[in-house]
């Protein structure tokens, strides 16, 4: 049985190995704070785009009008609040960063803030990106399979790891006893 | 070397199991949204009024067995507000100073609870030496991480009859990820 165990718990480790190295790199960037998009983005643009919300529409029901104008696919019903201008805000946050869009709706048209991230704050982000995000069969999701996959192979290989460390012969003096 | 890097892998993986199962735990918990239930309790007291936010912390902790970081402090026209901060527990205090009139609003988590604000727990430079040598563990699991990875790979490609197998399944996970991350990051 040892023999079936280490060669599963081999194989786990081989399907996941490169989410055990984003797994570290989070760790790591988290651990030693690596800058975030509001204090170093790697990119920060300000764009316009005419925009005009239905006159009946609630802000949820904005937020997604928004979300379908900047062609941006979502899992679930974006965040939006008002800003202190009574402004609708809507925040799309991906692996990548974070697009804020802010409607202006005397003038009919949506500033979109986009902040990109840092390689590493990407990498962190990664490690974050479950199930619950992104649109059905977009990258996103299919990472957070990966991830959802990756996290219970990992607790596979940490079952058996410490099934076959236990039990493992080992030529120390201390365990001889 | 191949039984050094095979002692290594497994005493490495055996020290940081717990650590990492609580992590792939408490990642389990968050991505499916299983609900917590902190208890909470709310108490008012009355203490000396006139007091400044960092004495009167100290002053808390002491008499309250309240314990953890000092956090989130706003001053207002009629006295501050904090919150006291560990893994298991958050205390939200409230402080009129001109009559000292105290409010704690007590959060305490329960396991599930605890093991997803340690998973979010990191940095070195906390006042709470409990809290840095968290994060000091963290930065080590990460270490130990990649070292897991990479001596796993090792002992794997020193197996000559399980090469084939293995070469589809790293092969085959290397271009996965690599596709969905450059898509992702494009």
């Amino acid at each position: 049985m040892n023999a079936w165990i280490r060669k599963l718990h081999m194989y786990a480790g081989l399907l996941n190995f490169s989410i055990l190295i984003v797994f570290g790199i989070a760790g790591l960037v988290a651990s030693v704070g690596a800058p975030d998009i509001f204090e170093h983005p790697t990119l920060h643009t300000i764009t316009t785009q005419e925009f005009s919300p239905s006159p009946s529409a609630s802000d949820k029901e904005v937020a997604s009008a928004i979300a379908a104008a900047l062609h941006i696919r979502v899992g679930e019903p974006p965040n939006s609040r008002r800003n202190a201008q009574h402004q609708l805000m809507v925040d799309f946050y991906d692996p990548n960063g974070l697009r804020r869009v802010t409607l202006i709706e005397m003038e009919h048209r949506l500033q979109v803030e986009t902040l990109r991230n840092s390689i590493w704050r990407f990498f962190d982000n990664l490690h974050a990106t479950t199930l619950r995000q992104g649109a059905a069969w977009s990258a996103e999701r299919v990472w957070g399979w990966y991830i959802e996959i990756a996290t219970l192979s990992m607790i596979w290989m940490i079952a058996s790891g410490i099934w076959l460390g236990v039990g493992q012969r080992w030529n120390f003096r201390w365990t001889q006893f | 070397m191949y039984k050094t890097i095979r002692t290594l892998h497994l005493i490495l993986g055996l020290v940081s199991s717990l650590f990492l199962l609580l992590y792939a735990l408490s990642a389990l918990q968050m991505a499916h949204r299983v609900k917590l239930h902190p208890t909470i309790t709310e108490e008012d007291v009355s203490l000396p009024s006139g007091m400044q936010v960092r004495p009167f912390a100290l002053q808390l902790m002491s008499e309250r067995s309240i314990d953890g970081e000092l956090g989130a402090v706003q001053n207002n026209a009629s006295g501050f507000r904090f919150n006291v901060t560990r893994p298991g527990a958050q205390w939200t205090v409230t402080y009129q100073t001109a009559t000292g009139q105290t409010h704690l609003h007590t959060e305490r988590r329960d396991f599930l609870g605890m093991l997803n604000r340690l998973h979010h727990l990191n940095g070195l430079r906390h006042d709470d030496l409990t809290l840095n040598a968290w994060g000091w563990a963290l930065v080590i699991v990460s270490v130990v991480l990649l070292l897991l990875g990479l001596t796993g790979v090792y002992l794997w490609f020193r197996l000559h009859n399980e090469r084939m197998i293995g070469s589809v399944l790293l092969a085959a996970n290397l271009i996965v990820s690599l596709v969905l991350m450059v898509m992702l990051r494009a």
